[in-house]
C-alpha cells in the first residue's frame, strides 16, 4: 500500500497527529539511505556515530541553538548544530575516512527548506582536496538524484557568480556599492545589516542563488577567507578560503571544506566568531577545548563536506517544501 | 509601540511598512547555511492594494499596525463619503473614494461588507463575494434565445456593467461575482 489509511474518525484538534510525508515519500527517503550508505560502504568509509549532546558546542556567529539540562542536576548540554568537532577528533585519533548520518538542531530556522530539527549527512576523506571531495560529491547526487539532473555539473568561482549575475566584485564592493544592486535589482531597500560579509550572503542568496539551473548540481568556489568557517586559506591567494558549496533543485545541498588543521588558528577564529555573537546580542559559547587538543594532536590532511539529507531527498522526489519529506515535521513534534 | 519580531512572521499579519499598513501574503525564511539569515515577505500594501516584496534581517523587529476587518453593513453615500454601520453597536464610519475605489460599483445599500480599519479608520472595503443587482439599462432581450451563448453589456443599479446573456431585460435581477465581475445567474428579489 502506498498511501496512508484514511482516518475512520475525524478528531478536530488534533488533526495533524498525522505524519507530514506520504507513505510513498517515506519509501523513497528509505531507499534514499540505503543507497547512501552503501557509497561509502563500498568506497571503503566507516559510518561513525558521534553524540547529540555536546558539553561545549559550535561557536559559529550565524547559529542558534538548542540547549538540553539534565534534571537530575544544573548540567546544561548543547544540541549539536554540526558533528564536525566529533567527528574531527575521531579523524584525529586515527580513524581513516568516516561518515555520518545524524540528527543536527538549529534554533529559529523553520521554513520551507529548514527544520529546526535536520538530518545531515557528512563525511570526510584523507589525502582528498577540494576538487576530489566535489568529484565525490557529484558521484554521489548522480547516483542519488538521477532523475533529477541532467548533464554535467557547472563549477563556479563566487567572484564569477558575482560577476556574471551582478556584475560586482564581491572582494572589493563597498557595503555602498552592495546595497545599491540589491536596491536596483529589488527595487526595494535592503535590509539593515551588520557587516559587509552579511551582504554579500544577501546578494548570493537573493539574487544570485536562484538562477542556478535546478536540473544542474552547480559548485560555488573559492568563496571569501571571512566566510571560511572551518576551511583553510588558499596558500596562493589570501582573499579567498579552500570551501566549496553545492546546489541544485533551488536548495543549497552541500557545504564542503578543505580542512584546517592548524590549531593555534582555529582557537583565533572560534574567539573572533564569539566575539561576533556578543556583537549580535547572541550568547558566546564556551570552547571546545577537547577539539583543539585533538588538532593539536594532529588532523590528518583532508577534506569533509556537509550536505543536508533532506534537502536531497526533497531533490530526489521533486517536493517543494521539507515538510513533504518527513515522517513528523517540527511543528507536529 | 506594539511590534513583531520576524519569527512571529506569518500570512495576514498586518505590519508597518515606509508608514503604510500592509498585510503579508507570504513569508520565506531564507538562510545561507553558514550566513546571515534573512525573512523574505511578499505583503500588501493596504492602502494602494499594491504587492510588494521586502526582505528582513530575521530577529528584527517591526512596528504592528492596528488594522482589523469587521463586518458592516453598507448604508448609503452622499456624494463625498460611504457609510457603513456596525450591526450590533449601530456605530457609523464614513470610507472615502480611495478605501473603497472599485468597489463602490459592488455596493448595495444593506449588504454586509468587509470594512478594513486602520486605527479605526476605513482604508479599505471589500463586498460580498457574490450580489445580487437589478440591471436598468441593457439592449432589448432575444426573448427566448438561452442557447446561443452571446453576451452583451447589461448596467446595473450600482453601476456596475457587466456581461450578460442575450435574453435578460431590464428590470432582471442578476446574481454576479464580485471579485470577478462575472455574471453568475438569475437571481429572484
Amino acid at each position: 500500500m502506498n498511501t496512508w489509511a484514511v482516518p475512520k474518525n475525524k478528531s478536530s484538534e488534533y488533526s495533524d497527529w498525522r505524519p507530514s510525508a506520504d507513505l510513498d515519500t517515506l519509501k523513497a527517503r528509505a531507499r534514499l539511505l540505503q543507497q547512501t550508505r552503501s557509497f561509502f560502504y563500498e568506497r571503503d568509509v566507516l559510518e561513525v556515530e558521534t553524540p547529540i549532546l555536546s558539553a561545549t558546542g559550535s561557536t559559529e556567529a550565524h547559529l542558534d541553538f538548542f540547549q538540553a539540562s539534565n534534571s537530575l542536576n544544573e548540567d546544561r548540554y548543547q544540541l549539536i548544530a554540526s558533528p564536525e568537532l566529533a567527528m574531527k577528533r575521531l579523524l584525529a585519533a586515527g580513524s581513516g575516512d568516516i561518515f555520518q548520518l545524524t540528527k543536527v538542531f538549529r534554533a529559529g530556522e523553520l521554513g520551507s527548506k529548514h527544520q529546526p530539527e535536520f538530518t545531515m549527512l557528512e563525511w570526510y576523506r584523507l589525502g582528498f582536496n577540494l576538487q576530489a571531495l566535489m568529484g565525490e560529491v557529484e558521484q554521489l547526487c548522480t547516483t542519488l538524484l538521477s532523475d533529477r539532473l541532467s548533464g554535467p555539473s557547472r563549477t563556479m568561482t563566487y567572484a564569477q557568480a558575482f560577476e556574471t549575475y551582478l556584475a560586482v566584485d564581491p572582494f572589493t564592493a563597498t557595503v555602498e556599492k552592495l546595497k545599491q544592486c540589491f536596491a536596483n535589482h529589488k527595487n526595494t531597500e535592503p535590509p539593515q545589516l551588520d557587516d559587509r560579509q552579511d551582504y554579500l550572503d544577501l546578494l548570493m542568496s537573493h539574487l544570485i542563488e536562484p538562477n542556478f539551473n535546478p536540473q544542474q548540481l552547480t559548485f560555488v568556489t573559492h568563496y571569501p577567507a571571512e566566510q571560511a568557517s572551518l576551511a583553510r586559506i588558499n596558500v596562493d591567494d589570501p582573499r579567498v578560503a579552500e570551501r566549496f558549496e553545492a546546489f541544485a533543485g533551488g536548495v543549497e545541498l552541500a557545504n564542503g571544506f578543505y580542512e584546517l588543521t592548524d590549531a593555534k588558528e582555529q582557537r583565533q577564529r572560534m574567539l573572533d566568531e564569539n566575539k561576533s555573537r556578543q556583537h549580535a546580542n547572541k550568547p558566546e559559547i564556551q570552547i571546545d577545548q577537547r577539539f583543539l587538543a585533538a588538532l593539536e594532536a594532529g588532523l590528518p590532511d583532508c577534506s569533509g563536506v556537509a550536505v543536508g539529507f533532506d534537502r536531497l531527498v526533497m531533490v530526489a522526489t521533486g517536493k517543494q517544501n521539507i515538510e513533504d519529506v518527513l515522517s513528523i515535521s517540527f511543528t507536529r513534534c | 509601540m506594539a511590534s513583531y519580531s520576524t519569527n512571529e512572521f506569518r500570512g495576514g499579519l498586518k505590519i508597518m511598512i515606509d508608514g503604510d499598513p500592509c498585510s503579508i501574503i507570504e513569508n520565506e525564511f531564507v538562510k545561507p547555511g553558514k550566513g546571515q539569515a534573512f525573512n523574505r515577505v511578499k505583503i500588501r500594501n493596504l492602502k494602494t492594494g499594491r504587492v510588494l516584496e521586502k526582505t528582513y534581517k530575521s530577529g528584527e523587529s517591526v512596528e504592528a499596525a492596528d488594522v482589523i476587518d469587521t463586518d458592516m453593513q453598507y448604508l448609503y453615500n452622499d456624494g463625498d463619503a460611504w457609510y457603513f454601520m456596525h450591526p450590533e453597536t449601530f456605530e457609523q464610519v464614513g470610507a472615502d473614494e480611495n478605501a473603497v475605489s472599485d468597489n463602490m460599483q459592488w455596493l448595495k445599500e444593506q449588504d454586509m461588507c468587509v470594512v478594513t480599519l486602520w486605527n479605526d479608520v476605513p482604508i479599505a472595503i471589500t463586498p460580498p463575494n457574490h450580489v445580487v443587482l437589478k440591471i436598468t439599462e441593457t439592449d432589448p432581450g432575444l426573448r427566448g434565445d438561452t442557447a446561443s451563448g452571446g453576451t452583451k453589456p447589461a448596467k446595473c443599479e450600482t453601476g456596475a456593467v457587466v456581461k450578460v446573456p442575450l435574453f435578460l431585460e431590464e428590470g432582471d435581477m442578476i446574481k454576479v461575482d464580485t471579485r470577478t465581475g462575472e455574471y453568475l445567474g438569475r437571481a429572484k428579489e
